[in-house]
């Protein structure tokens, strides 16, 4: 049994990863790491990044070509979480007929949120899913990155 | 518990590059308290007159979350680069 599978299993066995988690990783591995995974994000890296904390939220703007084709522009946002779980709360303030308006027009564009009833479960399941996001667009413009860390 | 920031570290655009500057942001804290504490009658008065329109718990809630976003900022940094020109925010 390889090293990665091994590690997959004892995680799973301290519960620190779900079970879907770990078929996912071990799917992965199955597929030679070659579909979802990067050869620049090896396993072991997606090991560590399951289960555990993220404190911040980055977004990363990289154009080396300008708007304009002149100087090149950057913008590296760091977001704390705690600021995320702070300002979901807010949601609760929002008056009932605002409230309608917002999920009404998000309904128009396809998202089915209700964000009247945004419980501090679904804050905390929302967070935990921020772990796994990573966006990497790479155009012919320049990058951008969104991830966790 | 979180710490909330103590400083911002600023970096303006300037004509000879940028200028950097650090301000105690620990000093909005007493301020916003005080202010908050005079405002506080009259918040508990117009949340009675809100009640029969359902609209005092926003009212009273907005102080108390208000304060846990400032307390949470800690972190939170923007860099933005462009055209030879750097602006950044820091809460530290």
């Amino acid at each position: 049994m390889s090293d990665n599978r091994k590690k997959i299993l004892e995680m799973l066995d301290a519960k620190k990863i779900t079970v879907d988690e770990a078929t996912k990783l071990l799917s992965a591995i199955d597929r030679g790491d070659k579909s979802s995974f990067s050869d620049e994000r090896p396993i072991e890296q997606i090991l560590n990044r399951v289960g555990r904390k993220i404190k911040y939220l980055r977004v990363l703007v990289d154009n080396p070509h300008g708007h304009n084709g002149e100087a090149p522009e950057k913008v590296n946002v760091r977001v704390p979480v705690s600021l995320i779980r702070a300002g979901m709360k807010f949601t609760s303030l929002i008056p009932r007929e605002a409230g309608d308006k917002v999920e009404e027009e998000l309904r128009c564009r396809g998202i089915n949120l209700n964000i009247k009833n945004i419980k501090d479960e679904d804050i905390d399941a929302l967070i935990e899913a921020l772990a796994e996001l990573e966006v990497d667009i790479d155009g012919g413009e320049g990058k951008v990155r969104v991830f966790a860390e | 518990m979180n710490w909330p920031p103590l400083l911002l570290h600023l970096r303006l655009p300037s004509r000879e590059g940028f200028v950097g500057l650090w301000l105690p942001w620990f000093l909005v804290y007493p301020i916003l308290l005080a202010l908050m504490l005079i405002a506080l009658p009259f918040i508990l008065v117009a949340a009675i007159f809100m009640v029969p329109a359902g609209r005092a718990r926003p009212l009273l809630m907005s102080g108390p979350y208000l304060w846990r976003l400032l307390f949470a900022m800690r972190g939170l940094k923007m860099d933005i680069e462009t055209a030879g020109r750097e602006m950044l925010f820091d809460f530290v």
